[in-house]
């Protein structure tokens, strides 16, 4: 995996944006909650 | 107002004296915490740069257990309302941060008088930076630990707010402080910890402008 | 509406252009890359300047020249099939430094009009700065606005401004969070490990010690008031020793980040050297993240006037009952 990650650092880039989005979605996921709460 | 602070900081410190709280505490907190490291270092040899780091584990942990008292024991009596009552803002600040500072210079050489005993692998190349550097870190970390303990004597966990809100505010303090110590105790040139050293002044000096800025906002209700 | 669509498409297409875009080096560079690793192959970017000849070994000679004009000799394992003399190429190829001519493993494709550059030492992984320094500026940023509605709460005592810094420092929680675990992925495989104490690292680890310090001391008081305002003290002190960290530290401090004290290259990566593509792609993803931030804080505030609204109908309407009584 490590070496896999290392000569195709391309794949590197994109975990780094999966990572973003993640927690985006979790932020936002957080606002849905509260936001059925008040619902 | 500087008649009232001093008045502020004899009142404190006659408390203490009268009942020893903080003192005895803090001094068989550091005995205990060099025993400790003591004991965990026999038959080891460690360089004096990594006896420095523990030299200010030592003086971090001492200061974050005993600083909090001058705010919080007010809190605890009761007195809090008869000092905003009696004194300007500025006045209790004043009279705190010199109790504090009184309080860390004492314990800090305390704790350095104590290592330098102790340890026997800890030697100090240059003496006169060395104590420079003890003293700045002193102020530092009053200067720094008086507006939190301020802050934190109005919240419900007093005792584990208060190292959680300091260290991020001391840690620029730490890093420059631990740096300076570190060639103090193995360069024998003054010159290299000239950076730290401006570092540690401007540290003091802006924390010491911010928090006489926003005591007011903590102490009145 | 139509601008929340349009910084959904705006981040979407700097996305893929960050990743699309080619990274391409030019004969110095594959030079420089030969000095420190002899097996290393980049992309380069040449024209070729005549058809060839055919090499001794059997494969196929190239005179290629790159962008600045320095000429050398390619050497092809075979004859390539339609290569135009007049034509750019993109290929990964790799410099013989006792022949003195570049081995072309791979002909990527024709000349790219957009190429970001070849960093030594970054390569594809250059394009990480597009989202870890958008990151970890939303961060700061966030954290100064958080201090700034907390100062225009003690000015003004506004209640609203308080709930504008708490939301703030949320926000800029997230975004310290993603600097932090971004950068570190990011330094696992430039620098090694995953955590080296860079003084940047240590103060992006500050900034979240101090954020979930402002969040236990937030969640330890109960009156609103005396939240509010401890909450907005403690970031204006905060703030007042960040700057420490940011500005002061990492550049009297060696460090391995760009900019540190003993960086002598300043090389692509830092700022005021940085090539322009590079520089356009990410302040315009930078200024994504800023909408983004801005949206969502707008959000939140919906939410909090809306919660606002109920409390207080709920409160009339006990009001109205006891007084019925």
């Amino acid at each position: 995996m490590y070496e896999f990650l290392e000569q195709n650092a391309i794949y590197v880039v994109m975990l780094i944006v999966l990572m973003i989005w993640t927690g985006l979605f979790v932020y936002l996921f957080r606002i849905d909650r509260q936001l059925k709460e008040l619902e | 107002m500087l008649r009232q602070a001093f008045a502020i900081f004899a009142k404190d410190l006659a408390s203490e004296l009268r009942t020893r709280y903080a003192i005895n505490a803090l001094l068989m907190f550091v005995v205990v915490t060099l025993a400790v490291i003591m004991f965990s270092l026999v038959g080891e040899t460690l360089s004096s740069g990594a006896l420095t780091g523990m030299l200010w584990v030592v003086m971090f942990f001492a200061a974050m257990s005993g600083l909090s008292r001058s705010f919080v024991a007010e809190e605890e009596r009761g007195t809090t309302m008869t000092l905003q009552l009696l004194a300007t803002p500025m006045a209790v600040y004043l009279g705190k941060l010199l109790f504090n500072l009184l309080l860390v210079v004492a314990l800090n050489v305390f704790i350095v008088l104590l290592f330098l005993l102790t340890m026997d692998q800890f030697t100090v190349l240059q003496p006169d930076l060395f104590w420079t550097v003890m003293l700045l870190g002193s102020l530092g970390i009053a200067a720094a630990t008086a507006i939190i303990a301020a802050i934190i004597a109005r919240a419900n966990t007093k005792g584990t707010l208060f190292p959680v809100l300091s260290f991020p505010v001391l840690l620029p303090l730490l890093m420059a402080g631990i740096s300076a110590t570190k060639i103090a105790v193995e360069e024998p040139v003054w010159d290299n910890a000239w950076p730290e050293l401006q570092m540690l002044a401007s540290y003091i000096v802006v924390v010491t402008t911010v928090s006489f800025l926003l005591f007011d906002f903590v102490w009145k209700d | 509406m139509w601008w929340k669509i349009l910084l959904f498409f705006w981040i979407a297409a700097l996305s893929v252009f960050a990743i699309v875009t080619p990274i391409a080096g030019n004969l110095a560079d594959l030079a420089g890359v030969a000095q420190w690793s002899a097996a290393k192959t980049i992309p380069v970017r040449f024209m070729i300047e005549n058809t060839g000849a055919a090499a001794d070994d059997g494969g196929w000679l190239l005179t290629g020249r790159d962008a600045h004009g320095r000429t050398a000799d390619f050497h092809f394992a075979a004859r390539p099939e339609g290569l135009d003399a007049a034509e750019g190429y993109l290929a990964i190829a790799r410099y013989d430094s006792d022949q003195h001519r570049v081995e072309v493993a791979r002909i990527l494709g024709g000349y790219p009009s957009l190429a970001f550059p070849f960093i030594p030492g970054l390569e594809e992984r250059a394009k990480i700065i597009f989202f870890h320094v958008p990151m970890s500026w939303m961060t700061v940023i966030a954290f100064l606005v958080s201090m700034w509605f907390g100062i225009r709460y003690l000015r003004k005592k506004d209640m609203e401004d308080d709930f504008r810094s708490a939301v703030s420092a949320g926000l800029g929680l997230l975004f310290c969070i993603l600097a932090t675990s971004t950068g570190s992925l990011w330094a696992k495989f430039n620098w090694g490990s995953f955590w080296n104490w860079d003084p940047r690292e240590t103060s992006i680890f500050v900034l979240l010690l101090v954020y979930g310090a402002y969040f236990a001391l937030r969640s330890a008081i109960e009156v609103e008031e005396k939240k509010a305002t401890l909450s907005a003290v403690y970031s204006i002190i905060a703030a007042a020793t960040v700057p420490f960290f940011i500005f002061i530290m990492p550049r009297i401090m060696p460090g391995l980040h760009p900019g540190s004290a003993d960086d002598t290259g300043s090389g692509p990566v830092f700022s005021s050297g940085m090539d322009a593509l590079m520089r356009v792609v990410l302040y315009s993803m930078l200024l994504g993240f800023l909408v983004l931030y801005v949206w969502l804080m707008r959000i939140q505030m919906r939410l909090h006037r809306i919660k606002l609204r109920r409390s207080d109908t709920a409160l009339s309407s006990t009001e109205r009952s006891i007084s019925h009584v």
